[in-house]
């Protein structure tokens, strides 16, 4: 099981221990982050760079997600080593199964009555129950998200939100049915698109289930473009108020800080690190405000974009207070000459420096809710 | 630790203290070693290339890991992008690229002539058509190693009148001696003593210009010398016959950098010819490209197919972060996917060639050439069991080099 406790409840958000996941110790404080993982990895870190030199401040919980892997399932069941072996990820570390990619494409349109549609480099694969539980047991992670048909858009009515929603809970109650062997830990995935109703439907319906735990809010509708802020938490506000409060949570997508903060204060617990990584797939770095986090409106962040040529003459460290590799070693001005001429060194010291800043944030938020008052 | 935070050894701070010295001989093959301001090179070397001021999708640390002693950066890209003036600003290539060990640039010439459409040589120079700004500009010899200087490599490389290596006729010797002509002028522009600047031997395939050439430039080399204009499409048997006279046409003190060498088997007759430096974009490029360098047959190429469920690390013998962690089919299944399978490849292609040289080091050292050059030929062209290949002929400018250098070959 994922042992987890929740320590201390504020109106910055709530605070947690994660003692183990599975079988592996981690003891990591919440509000933080799965590590977002592509192909087995950090993208663009082998794991020999990630181990020496990304030095984040508790132990990682990866976020194996499916699409990069899922044409190689086969090869990975002969293996018959698990997908971490397969994969080369460090011995011992705790895996989490999602069958989404937080930075993939998910357009509507392609999920049925049996199976949901996920999207690799090389096309569409329709992933059924048996498909996926056969995934879930050759892969061998500690743990895994159940099915979700996510194909909920705004303007669905109430006959095909109804829909979607029996689709789920038929998905998860398939997959353990005849007691099937599944190995990992359960994470419940909640769907229900842009209705409020639904989506506390789904939690009620869902979150009763015994050997839970945790709860995934599915919210692919909200990864890319403008969000509204307001729409979003009251969304959540429905799903999280109707789930058992001492139940881990977690929404996975590519967040920004501020969306990040005001998720953490309606109750979330853990999020994934696409955002970092997809602003250094653009060329990007990240940086908080000196005061981020120090109240609940303090969640600026500056981004420096390579792509400008102003930084061309500017041998300068990146961020005077950032101590990781890419900060410590290198300038602005040689980031910029690396993303101007399209040099693979440019993502890795930009992932690297911003998933060292992304993990600060989570501990200057867990700071200010550890000095807030109690609810 | 930050590579560049590396405790200085001895090193040479100036060209009077840059030396080479000859640890073994074996036949015409020497084992040596070459002191250098940012680490002592130990030759034959071969010089991985990271053109543009990075070697791609790679850490400084993971060359050091390696033991790699020294790279090569093009500095006909470098002064387009960042631009030279830019990276004497970064404090000099080293320090920008966050690199400590040592670097050689070459003179901008060769690209210039092989990436540039438009483009005329005359005494004054070479006249070039800029990639990025189309206009017309000049790089006369002072104005390479005015770059060169700003770039701070350890090794500069003189502005030499490049011919294709197919070229016959009086433009040869034209060439050659304007090469000499511009050495000159180079010298007289070179006024940073903590770079080396090496002459690069030209007179095409004909021998005669070679020795000529090579007793000129080895009066007026200090640190190195280099054999240039080949690698360029030449027959094998005329490339070798090149090498071998051009080591022996060149004093013993100078180490000989034979330029735009990389396949191993090239690189393996050249140092047993008396070649002791090399460079080549080959392993690198080619790794981006999916193909791993191996021992046995050379190399395998694994977007193929067959590679999906092979279970075995690229070289059972390597020993390399990827072979030690990284199976054929994981490296499949990401290639062309995501960028970590170029890294994977690049990392194995590196060490593959930097434990190819330091075999040859071995051998060379312990006069065991005879021995290791049967070995190396066997894996080689030899049959490969667990694929069923029955093999290759070795071919016959391979045997006649191996003649001439007195060894006999059991295959």
């Amino acid at each position: 099981m994922v042992k987890f406790g929740v320590e201390k409840k504020t109106i910055f958000g709530r605070l947690g221990k994660i003692e183990s996941w599975g079988p592996v110790e981690v003891q990591n404080s919440t509000p933080s982050f799965l590590t977002y993982l592509r192909g087995g990895h950090i993208p663009h870190l082998t794991w020999d760079v990630a181990g020496k030199q990304l030095e984040l401040s508790q132990k990682h919980i990866f976020q194996l997600t499916l699409p990069s892997l899922v044409a190689s399932a086969e090869t990975i069941k002969k293996f018959g080593k698990g997908v971490v072996k397969f994969c080369a990820i460090p011995d011992k570390s705790a895996v989490h199964l999602s069958p989404f990619d937080p930075l993939g494409k998910l357009p509507g349109g392609y999920n049925d009555m049996k199976s949901i549609a996920i999207w690799t480099k090389n096309g569409k694969v329709s992933l059924d129950v048996a498909k996926y539980r056969n995934i879930i047991n050759s892969f061998g992670c500690t743990s895994f998200e159940s099915l979700v048909d996510y194909d909920c858009p705004k303007d669905a009515g109430s006959k095909r939100l109804t829909k979607t929603s029996e689709r789920t809970r038929h998905f998860y109650e398939q997959l353990f049915e005849n007691d099937e062997k599944v190995e990992g830990e359960r994470i419940i995935t909640i769907g229900g698109g842009f209705s409020k109703f639904h989506r506390e439907k789904a939690a009620n319906d869902l979150g009763g289930f015994e050997k839970t735990d945790g709860f995934n809010i599915e919210f692919h509708d909200f990864w890319k473009g403008e969000i509204d802020v307001n729409e979003m938490e009251e969304l959540v506000k429905s799903v999280i108020t109707a789930l058992p409060p001492a139940k881990l949570r977690i929404i996975s997508g590519p967040f920004s800080p501020p969306i990040i903060l005001s998720l953490v204060k309606l109750g979330v617990d853990l999020f994934d690190s696409s955002w970092p990584v997809s602003i250094a797939e653009e060329g990007k770095a990240f940086c908080l405000s000196d005061d981020f986090a120090s109240s609940l409106n303090c969640s600026r962040y500056e981004i420096l974009d390579f792509n400008n040529e102003k930084f061309a003459d500017d041998f300068t460290k990146p961020f005077d207070n950032c101590q990781c590799y890419t900060c410590r070693n290198y300038t602005k001005g040689y980031l910029q000459h690396l993303v101007n001429t399209h040099e693979l060194l440019a993502s890795i010291l930009l992932v690297i420096h911003n998933m060292t800043e992304f993990d600060r944030m989570f501990k200057l938020i867990r700071n200010s809710i550890s000095t807030s008052e109690d609810l | 630790m930050s590579p560049n935070s590396e405790a200085p050894q001895n090193l040479p701070k100036c060209q009077a203290e840059m030396r080479f010295d000859v640890l073994a001989k074996a036949g015409l093959a020497r084992r040596g070693q070459l002191f250098l301001p940012h680490s002592v090179v130990e030759t034959p070397v071969f010089m991985p290339v990271g053109t543009q001021g990075t070697m791609k999708g790679i850490l400084p640390e993971q060359l050091i890991d390696m033991d790699c002693r020294i790279l090569l950066c093009n500095t006909y890209h470098l002064g387009h992008r960042p631009g030279h003036k830019k990276v004497q600003k970064a404090g000099g290539l080293h320090k920008m690229m966050n690199w400590p060990r040592s670097i050689l640039t070459d003179s901008g010439g060769f690209q210039m002539v092989s990436l540039s459409k438009l483009m005329t040589i005359d005494e004054t120079g070479v006249n070039f058509e800029s990639p990025h700004t189309g206009e017309m500009m000049e790089l006369p010899p002072e104005k390479s190693i005015e770059i060169q200087q700003a770039l701070g490599a350890d090794i500069m490389m003189q502005l030499d009148h490049v011919i294709h290596v197919l070229t016959t006729g009086d433009v040869v010797q034209e060439a050659m001696h304007r090469s000499i002509r511009w050495l000159d002028r180079c010298n007289i522009a070179h006024t940073r003593d903590d770079q080396a600047l090496f002459p690069i031997l030209q007179g095409g395939l004909n021998l005669e210009l070679r020795a000529e050439c090579a007793a000129e430039m080895a009066k007026r080399a200090r640190v190195g010398i280099a054999i240039g204009g080949l690698s360029g499409g030449e027959e094998k048997s005329q490339f070798w016959r090149v090498v071998a006279a051009c080591c022996a046409a060149l004093p013993p003190h100078l180490p000989r950098y034979v330029m735009g060498v990389g396949f191993a088997v090239d690189l393996v007759i050249c140092s047993l010819l008396g070649a002791d430096m090399f460079d080549c974009v080959f392993p690198t490029r080619t790794a981006r490209f999916g193909t791993a360098l191996v021992r046995k047959g050379g190399q395998l190429s694994l977007n193929q197919k067959r590679f999906e469920d092979d279970f075995r690390p690229i070289d059972e013998k390597c020993e390399c972060d990827t072979c030690k962690n990284y199976t054929r089919a994981f490296i499949h299944s990401v290639i062309n996917k995501e960028t970590i399978g170029c890294h994977l490849i690049t990392v194995h292609n590196i060490k593959h060639q930097l434990d190819l040289m330091a075999d040859v080091r071995k051998s060379i050292e312990l006069d065991q050439v005879e021995i290791f050059l049967n070995n190396f030929l066997s894996d080689v062209y030899g049959p490969i069991d667990d694929e069923g290949s029955k093999g290759k002929e070795i071919p016959q400018w391979v045997r006649d080099a191996v003649n001439h250098m007195g060894y006999k070959l059991s295959c």
